[in-house]
C-alpha cells in the first residue's frame, strides 16, 4: 500500500522526522483563508500523480488552487526553502539480497537501477535493526555535507528506522532531502510503502487504507481479493489464478477470440468469492463466458446444483457458458447438467473449452446483428 | 529417489485449527502420507486423527524422528513456526500459509538458511504414489518422470492431467506459489530435479521474474542431459522477452498451454 503525499508527511511528522511546512488545500474557501492567514506570495505547489510547481507569484499560486479545486483535486502547498544542496535517502527491503538497507547519494536520483556503485551508497541494516555508527558515519562521508548537518542526519537515520520497522514499510524514499543554507534538513516529500500483508498488525494504517480506497467497479471487486479488468471485446473470461487467467487469454488471441470483461479468482477462497466474480461479469453483459474453475470430485455435483440454481433465478439475460473444470470426467453429473435452463457446455481440455467459448461468443454477436 | 519428500518421510503438522485444514489434513492421510505427530501447544499426550500431538517440535523430532514438516499456521504465527522447525533442523519445511508478513520472512532468513523453505504461499508438495504434503487432490497425479515446479494450483492441475493424458506421470510436483520472497529458489528446486534420477522431463510453468529467468538461463548452461519445458505468463511485453531468453538458453517453450502434455513426451523422445 502506497501512502499518499499528505498521509506520508503526516507519518513522518508523527515520527518527528522534520518535514517542509505545509498546507493541506482540498477547497476554494480553505485556500482562501489560508493564503490571508499566512500571507503566502510563493510557494511550491504540490499535487498527487504531478510533478511539483514552483509559484513564484501571489497570483500563480491562486491560480493552480483555483485550477485543481476545480477538479476536486487535493493540493500540498509548501514554502520555497533556501536549499544549499539535496541528498537522495531511501530504507527499503532488497528482495534479492532478502535484508533490509540504507541508500543515499549526492544530489537527487532520476533512475536507482542505472546507478553505479560509487554513486549509490548503501549499508545494510544489522538483525537489531539500528545502524552502527560506523555505518552511518561511512553513509555520511560517502556524502561530503557540511559537519553541522552530522548530529541532525544521524537522527533522521534513526527515527526513518523506527518508522520503517515499527510500521513495516517496504520502502521509505526521499527524494530529495533537503539541506538548508542554516544546515537543516527537511523533508519536502518523500514515498512510503506499507507491507500489506503486515497491515492486520496495524490497525492505525487501517485508516489510511480505507482512505486510499476507491469506489469503481476494478476497486470494489479488487477490495473482495478480485482482480478485475477488461480489454472490450465479448468474450467474458473468469478463471482462479492471474497466472491461468493469462495463459488462457493466449489461448483466446490464438483462436482470434476477443476478450471482454475478465475476473481472477484467489486460489484459496475461490468458491466464496465464485459467485460474487460470475456476478460482476454477468453485470458487463458479454456474448459468451468461459469459466475455468477446478472443483474436487466429491463437491461437483452440489457445485453444479448451486451454479444452476443462481443462474436460473437471476434476472441475466441467458448467454452460452463454458464450463471448464480440469476434471477427468464429468459423467456422474450429467443429469444436473441437463436440467440448466441456461445454454452450458461443459469441456474437459482447456483447448477445447477456449474453441468452443469463442465460437459462441462469435454465434451470440452474430445472433444479436440479426436482431 | 524423489525430491523433498517421499514414501520414507516423517511429517509433522503445524498449526492446524480449522475444519479446512483438518480436511487437508486427512486427505494428505488418505493419500499415505506418513504423518507421525503434529505441534498443539498445551495438548501433549492428546491425539487428533490417531497423531499424537506434541508441545514442541524438538519433542516431536526426538519421540518421533520426524523430518518434514507441514506448516498449516496462520501468518500471525508462521514467523515462530518456521524458526521453531528451523532450529529443529527438520530436512524440509512446507509453508502453506499466505501473505506472511515480508518482515517476518526477513528476520527469518537472517536467522536460518532459507534452503529448506517450500514457500510461503505454498500449495504444497506431491510425490504421486508415496508421499502428498499440502492441498493438491492426489487423484489427479500418477506416479511418472515429470518433475513439475508452478507457481500456481491451477497450472499444477493442468500440467498433471497432461502429462497423466500422455502416459508420462509426475516425479515430483510442487506449488512455490507467488511471493517476493520464496524459501527454495526457482534455480534451487530445478537443480534438485536435475539430480533427481526418476524426473526424466523437467516442466517449470507460471510467471517468473525477470532476475529468476536470468538466474535460470545461468544455471542451466552446461546441463543438457535433462529436457526443461517451461510456460511463463505475465505481461505481453515482459513474457515475450522472456521466452526468447530462454529459448535461446536451449529451453523448450511453449506459448500454449494446451500443449504441456505434448510438448514434454515430444522432448522426451529427442
Amino acid at each position: 500500500m502506497y501512502l499518499n503525499d499528505y498521509q506520508t508527511l503526516l507519518l513522518l511528522s508523527r515520527f518527528k522526522v522534520p518535514v517542509v511546512p505545509y498546507f493541506l488545500i482540498d477547497s476554494l474557501e480553505k485556500g482562501g483563508s489560508l493564503f490571508k492567514k499566512h500571507e503566502l506570495t510563493r510557494g511550491v505547489v504540490q499535487e498527487e500523480g504531478r510533478e511539483d510547481v514552483v509559484c513564484e507569484t501571489k497570483e500563480e499560486l491562486e491560480k493552480r488552487v483555483c485550477d485543481a479545486c476545480a477538479r476536486n483535486r487535493q493540493l500540498l502547498v509548501r514554502p520555497v526553502v533556501d536549499v544549499d544542496c539535496e541528498i537522495y535517502l531511501a530504507v527499503l527491503l532488497d528482495a534479492t539480497l532478502r535484508e533490509h538497507v540504507v541508500l543515499t547519494a549526492r544530489g537527487r536520483v532520476h533512475e536507482r537501477s542505472q546507478m553505479a556503485s560509487w554513486e549509490l551508497f548503501k549499508e545494510s541494516i544489522p538483525v537489531g535493526k539500528k545502524l552502527y555508527t560506523f555505518q552511518k558515519n561511512s553513509l555520511f562521508r560517502n556524502l561530503e555535507l557540511p559537519e553541522a548537518v552530522r548530529a541532525s542526519y544521524f537522527l533522521l537515520l534513526d527515527r526513518l528506522l523506527e518508522l520503517y520497522f515499527s510500521q513495516e514499510a517496504l520502502l521509505i524514499e526521499i527524494n530529495p532531502l533537503l539541506v538548508t543554507v542554516d544546515s537543516k534538513l527537511c523533508v519536502p516529500k518523500a514515498i512510503i510503502q506499507i507491507d500489506d500483508y503486515a497491515l492486520f498488525r496495524h490497525s492505525e494504517m487501517s485508516y489510511f487504507s480505507k482512505k486510499n480506497e476507491g469506489h469503481t467497479k476494478k476497486q470494489a471487486l479488487s477490495q473482495q481479493g478480485l482482480s478485475y479488468g477488461s480489454q472490450g471485446g465479448d468474450l467474458g473470461v473468469l478463471a482462479v489464478g492471474d497466472d491461468f487467467l493469462f495463459a488462457l487469454f493466449d489461448l483466446i488471441k490464438k483462436k482470434k477470440g476477443s476478450i471482454g470483461s475478465f475476473i481472477s479468482l484467489p486460489e484459496r477462497e475461490m468458491e466464496d468469492l465464485f459467485w460474487i466474480g460470475l456476478q460482476a461479469l454477468l453485470e458487463d453483459q458479454m456474448n459468451a463466458l468461459l469459466i475455468s474453475f477446478f472443483v474436487g470430485v466429491q463437491n461437483r455435483e452440489s457445485f453444479l446444483k448451486k451454479l444452476m440454481a443462481f443462474l436460473n433465478t437471476s434476472h441475466f439475460r441467458p448467454i452460452p457458458l463454458v464450463l471448464y473444470t480440469q476434471a477427468v470426467s464429468m459423467s456422474s453429473v450429467d443429469a444436473v447438467l441437463s436440467s440448466f435452463h441456461w445454454p452450458i457446455t461443459v469441456e474437459l481440455t482447456v483447448d477445447k473449452a477456449v474453441s468452443e467459448a469463442v465460437q459462441r461468443a462469435r454465434e451470440m454477436k452474430y445472433a444479436n446483428f440479426d436482431r | 529417489m524423489p525430491i523433498l519428500i517421499d514414501s520414507s518421510s516423517r511429517l509433522l503438522f503445524q498449526g492446524v485449527h480449522s475444519e479446512q485444514d483438518i480436511y487437508q489434513l486427512q486427505q494428505c492421510i488418505a493419500y499415505g502420507s506418513k504423518f507421525v505427530g503434529g505441534i498443539a501447544p498445551g495438548k501433549r499426550g492428546q491425539e487428533l486423527l490417531g497423531i499424537p500431538l506434541f508441545e514442541t517440535v524438538q519433542e516431536a523430532k526426538k519421540k518421533t524422528g520426524c523430518t518434514v514438516s507441514v506448516l498449516f499456521t496462520q501468518k500471525a504465527d508462521i514467523k515462530e513456526a518456521l524458526l521453531e522447525s528451523l532450529y529443529s533442523s527438520l530436512s524440509c519445511i512446507v509453508c502453506l500459509c499466505e501473505k506472511v508478513p515480508l518482515h517476518d520472512m526477513v528476520d527469518v532468513y537472517s536467522l536460518s538458511s532459507c534452503s529448506r523453505i517450500v514457500g510461503p504461499s505454498s500449495s504444497g508438495i506431491i510425490t504421486p504414489g508415496q508421499c502428498k504434503a499440502g492441498r493438491m487432490p492426489g487423484y489427479l497425479f500418477k506416479e511418472g518422470c515429470v518433475g513439475i515446479l508452478s507457481s500456481s494450483e491451477t497450472f499444477l492441475y493442468e500440467a498433471a492431467i497432461q502429462t497423466t493424458k500422455e502416459e508420462l506421470g509426475q516425479s515430483t510436483c510442487l506449488v512455490q506459489g507467488v511471493y517476493p520472497l520464496p524459501g527454495l529458489s526457482l534455480v534451487a528446486i530445478a537443480d534438485l530435479f536435475y539430480k533427481d534420477v526418476a524426473t526424466k522431463v523437467i516442466l517449470l510453468l507460471g510467471s517468473m521474474t525477470d532476475r529468476q529467468v536470468q538466474q535460470l538461463i545461468d544455471w542451466k548452461e552446461g546441463k543438457n542431459l535433462k529436457p526443461i519445458v517451461a510456460y511463463v505468463t505475465g505481461s505481453e511485453e515482459s513474457v515475450l522477452h522472456q521466452r526468447r531468453s530462454l529459448t535461446q538458453a536451449g529451453i523448450f517453450v511453449t506459448e500454449n498451454i494446451s500443449l504441456l502434455g505434448t510438448l514434454s513426451k515430444k522432448v522426451l523422445s529427442l
